[in-house]
């Protein structure tokens, strides 16, 4: 079960420094300035740098180590990775990587004895994609090209036709990813939790997310009560799921909205992975990410996590 | 409150009886999906009722509490309804399980059908049908042993205890595909244990003669290897148990069953096009359906309305007698007084009778006049008294063939009465071809006004053209502007034209905020429908109104698969969601004679954007402008609007910002 030790917030791109001998877990760094930033962090710092990138359609890994691609099925990813790269200090870097990465890299992280601690990267972005078009009145924001229909996530995936579902989502900018959920007319949820990113990444941004759903705010949608968490703090997304899990014994969380509370999703859901007791799930859309869909650097965060018996 | 009533648009927000709350459409014989000997594809678009009509036809409607007598008649056939959770299925896959996928996918299918058939036993149990003897041995029916072995159950237990029991394995299916390295308990045959069951019941005299039939919805959400399996279920299916599927129209389905010499063919099974063949065969059963489901929500909202008869809608023995003209005009009419609208001469008459709008026609006439350079008064070619001629004749001056001199003269002879002359006859049918498009040219100037044109329970029904939901948003959100307006004590109930008006705009706005959340491709659909909607809202600029009332088009090409793939994808997506309508090219508009299809904007975006939600004339776009349309960026798509400009010569299009609020 994953722990937050300590957050460090750095303002000072210069100030940050990761642990010598580190092996880190990155995706796609040429999509904006701050995948750019991240890999000369990684250069500056880290022992060993391994791209993942999980196929959402056939269940596998696509890894990238030293320029040698290769495929690793999802159930072999523990044994035939992980397992390998043990004597290292491991950074996950959430910056570039997906939810279901960082889910899959925390769930079997999780089952392996020899680690017992890890850390977590992000990077915020200064500004996101901002497209001109808007049709209806609020911002639209250009973040991805293409959603899918919320493809499973094994060990994450719950049968509706089982019981009373609730979903829990975590907003962001693009109502797109909460409307598909809705308009996709498969499952009523028996209860909406909305919460938003408050206070965002910047003064203000909690707005456009607030502007954005607000129609979902609304008894048709089962709505009942807004909750709010920080937009970059995983401890604060963690404690609200926990919350939530003590009056609640099945919902799926959907987090569409920050990558920290994406982060927070993922050890919430790992940590009640094989609990018997309750049955949570994710819902993830996957999406096409837009290239340049931020601008700008900005502050970093680095999580660091221990695992508790 | 009254508009809570209307609120609930989706079938999932209804109770599973839907008995005396769905209504059957009047030519429900022939649909009737319990008398289908065979397996039946039913498709039906978003919003069509799909859900609800296959509800309908499953156990918890067939033995409704409400019913007060249920027979054997009654349970010849059992419909048992199954919306598989199609997020959590798309896990059962190659991929993932290797080969073990079809022995899981269909223990899968058979835990879940079973969860069904047992609880088909519950409500049977609790209905109040005729054989208590029956009911009293079925709920203490053993499960023979053979069964109960079969899944690892190995003591005795009643069927009626038999659910938990099941719900527990499709719970310990769920938890072992997490990890799914061994084998799990056990696998059934989906069809095979289900037909089992059936066995066990009629060799112990329970339902010796139902036949079982099980509609299993969002269909086209399973994944292709899925659908193989149930349409070899299906094609195989005979009483005592009979498969049938639902799906999105235009959805890509398999057709194909598990072996591979025997595809199946598209005739197997009868194809129910629930918009096209039940609803809306024509535009007056769906208006009658319609007013019906209307006048029923509000007889729930006021009992002391007895418009309809909650025990008769439901009940296929009483359509005889809905059919008959009085039923219908009763209905209509008490819908219309609810909903009522203003004729397009009424309007017309409106627009006389107000300053603003009247003052904008006279200054329409004046530059007509004034381009041709005739000296004739203005007030030659408008009358009070005569509203229609009048409007028409606003823009009918700008045409390049109409003479100002010949105007007057006709205008003048259609003012009396006597005057009968083929020109008279011609201009009466101008003036009617004109009328709507010319009320619209006057209005599309004023940002503020919503157009009356929008208001009336008959144009909700061209506005929602079919669909269900659309109609009920429109009347939800009616009362919601009755409410506001705090009229609501006010008996009968009656929602004035322009709140109607207004309520029609927002929700024209609401669906385009939601077009950008349909399917993978949303956020481009949106962009398309908006596109096309500045497009028509452009063409409806124009100031001679010459084939006017665009709504909809075509693409001059023999074949439109040509065009582009992308293209080819946002269409099917289009009209997977019900943003295009397809029609087959019927519209006689000569400048186009080689494309064969024709699409038609989904018209509950009418009032967004000024225009007509009538398909009259369409506008023929060149497969360069389509692709434009559909693909091209921002900057692109306004030099194709600009060409527009210059080519309609609209002169105040400057008035349109491209984005944002202008509509």
């Amino acid at each position: 079960m994953w722990r937050f030790r300590n957050i460090k917030t750095y303002f000072n791109h210069d100030e940050v420094s990761l642990e010598k001998d580190t092996i880190a877990y990155h995706g796609d760094f040429l999509l904006d300035d701050r995948g750019k930033y991240v890999q000369s962090l990684l250069n500056k710092f880290v022992e060993k740098k391994i791209y993942l990138k999980y196929d959402e359609n056939d269940f596998l890994f696509l890894v990238n180590e030293n320029n040698t691609e290769n495929k690793l099925s999802k159930f072999d990813l523990k044994n035939k990775l992980l397992k390998q790269n043990i004597s290292h200090s491991v950074v996950i870097d959430a910056t570039t990587l997906s939810f279901a990465e960082i889910l899959f890299l925390l769930s079997d992280l999780n089952k392996i004895k020899d680690v017992q601690n890890i850390h977590i990267l992000y990077v915020e972005p200064s500004e996101y994609k901002f497209l001109n078009s808007s049709i209806t009145t609020y911002d639209e924001f250009a973040l991805s090209d293409k959603l899918q229909q919320f493809p499973p996530l094994p060990g994450f995936t719950i049968n509706t036709e089982l019981e009373h579902v609730e979903l829990v989502a975590f907003l962001g900018f693009e109502k797109q990813r909460l409307g598909q959920i809705f308009s996709s007319e498969e499952v009523i949820y028996d209860n909406f939790i909305p919460i938003i990113p408050l206070p965002g990444f910047s003064p203000g941004w909690e707005n456009r997310t607030i502007n954005n759903h607000l129609k979902f705010f609304d008894p048709r949608y089962r709505f009942s009560n807004v909750k709010y968490v920080s937009a970059n703090n995983p401890f604060q997304t963690l404690k609200i799921l926990e919350k939530l899990a003590a009056a609640r014994k099945c919902f799926r969380v959907a987090p569409i909205g920050t990558k920290p509370n994406a982060i927070g999703c993922a050890v919430f859901l790992v940590n009640n992975e094989n609990n018997d007791e309750t049955n949570f799930g994710a819902l993830y859309d996957f999406p096409v990410k837009s290239k340049n869909r931020s601008s700008g650097v900005g502050k970093v965060h680095i999580y660091n996590l221990f695992k508790i018996d | 409150m009254l508009s809570q009533i209307f609120k609930k648009n989706r079938a999932e927000e209804f109770p599973d009886d839907l008995w005396g709350k769905y209504v059957l459409p009047l030519n429900y014989a022939q649909f009737n999906l319990l008398h289908e000997t065979k397996g039946v594809k039913v498709v039906g678009g978003r919003g069509t009722g799909k859900t609800m009509y296959l509800k309908y036809h499953a156990y918890n409607t067939q033995l409704s509490k409400q019913r007060m007598l249920i027979t054997e008649d009654n349970i010849n056939t059992i419909g048992i309804y199954w919306k598989p959770d199609t997020h959590f299925v798309q896990l059962i896959n190659k991929s993932y399980l290797n080969d073990k996928w079809d022995a899981v996918f269909n223990t899968y299918v058979a835990l879940s059908l079973m969860m069904k058939f047992l609880e088909f036993i519950d409500v049977f149990l609790d209905s109040n049908y005729h054989d208590e003897d029956t009911k009293e041995r079925l709920k203490n029916f053993t499960v023979p042993k053979d069964f109960s072995e079969e899944l690892n159950i190995n003591q005795e237990v009643l069927l009626i205890e038999l659910k938990e029991r099941i719900r527990g394995f499709l719970f310990k299916l769920q938890n072992w595909l997490h990890n799914p390295i061994k084998d799990f308990l056990f696998y059934l045959d989906g069809k095979a244990t289900i037909e089992y069951i059936i066995q066990i019941w009629k060799d112990n005299n329970f339902f010796k003669k139902t036949t079982f039939h099980i509609f299993i919805d969002e269909f086209e959400n399973l994944r292709e290897e899925h659908q193989k399996i149930i349409n070899t279920w299906m094609k195989h299916g005979a009483s005592p148990l009979i498969f049938s599927i639902a799906y999105k129209k235009h959805a890509y389905v398999s057709d194909n069953t598990t072996s591979k010499e025997h595809t199946q063919g598209r005739n197997d099974h009868r194809i129910i096009d629930l918009v096209d063949d039940v609803y809306a065969k024509t535009d007056d059963d769906f208006k009658l359906l319609s007013a019906e489901i209307i006048a029923s929500k509000i007889q729930e909202y006021d009992s002391q309305y007895k418009i309809v008869d909650n025990d008769k809608i439901s009940s296929e023995e009483e359509v005889k007698y809905r059919r008959s003209i009085e039923y219908k005009n009763k209905m209509i009419e008490f819908v219309n007084s609810i909903f009522p609208s203003l004729r397009y001469g009424e309007i017309a008459a409106l627009v006389m009778s107000d300053k603003t709008l009247k003052n904008k026609l006279i200054k329409n006439i004046k530059l007509a006049l004034k381009t041709k350079n005739s000296t004739l008064k203005d007030s030659y070619f408008y009358d009070d008294d005569f509203p229609e001629a009048s409007v028409v004749n606003g823009t009918l001056l700008f045409r390049t063939r109409t003479k100002p001199e010949e105007l007057k003269k006709l205008f003048n002879d259609y003012k009396k009465a006597g005057v009968q002359s083929p020109s008279v006859t011609a201009y009466k049918e101008q003036i009617s071809n004109a009328l709507v498009g010319s009320i619209l040219y006057i209005y599309i100037s004023f940002p503020q006004r919503i157009c009356p044109i929008y208001a009336g329970f008959e144009r909700f029904c061209l506005m929602s053209r079919n669909n269900l939901r659309h109609l009920l948003e429109l009347c939800y959100q009616s009362f919601v502007e009755l409410e506001n307006s705090n009229n609501l004590e006010q008996k009968p109930i009656k929602v004035d034209f322009n709140l109607q008006a207004k309520a029609a705009k927002f929700c024209s706005r609401q669906e385009l905020d939601t077009i950008s959340e349909l399917g993978s491709y949303g956020k481009d659909l949106q962009k398309i429908a908006n596109r096309l909607g500045i497009i028509f809202s452009l063409k409806q600029k124009i100031k001679t109104q010459s084939k006017p009332e665009n709504i909809h088009f075509s693409v001059e090409t023999h074949s439109l698969e040509t065009i582009d793939e992308k293209f080819n994808i946002l269409l099917h997506e289009a009209k997977l969601w019900n943003v295009l309508q397809e029609f087959d090219g019927t519209t006689k508009d000569t400048s186009d004679s080689i494309s064969t299809k024709e699409f038609m904007l989904t018209p509950i975006l009418a009032p967004y954007y000024k225009i007509s939600m009538r398909k009259i004339h369409k506008i023929v776009f060149k497969p360069d402008e389509i692709k434009t349309i559909f693909l091209k960026s921002d900057t692109e798509f306004d030099k194709l609007y600009k060409k527009f400009v210059k080519e309609w010569k609209i002169e105040n299009a400057e008035d349109l910002g491209l984005f944002g609020e202008n509509y």
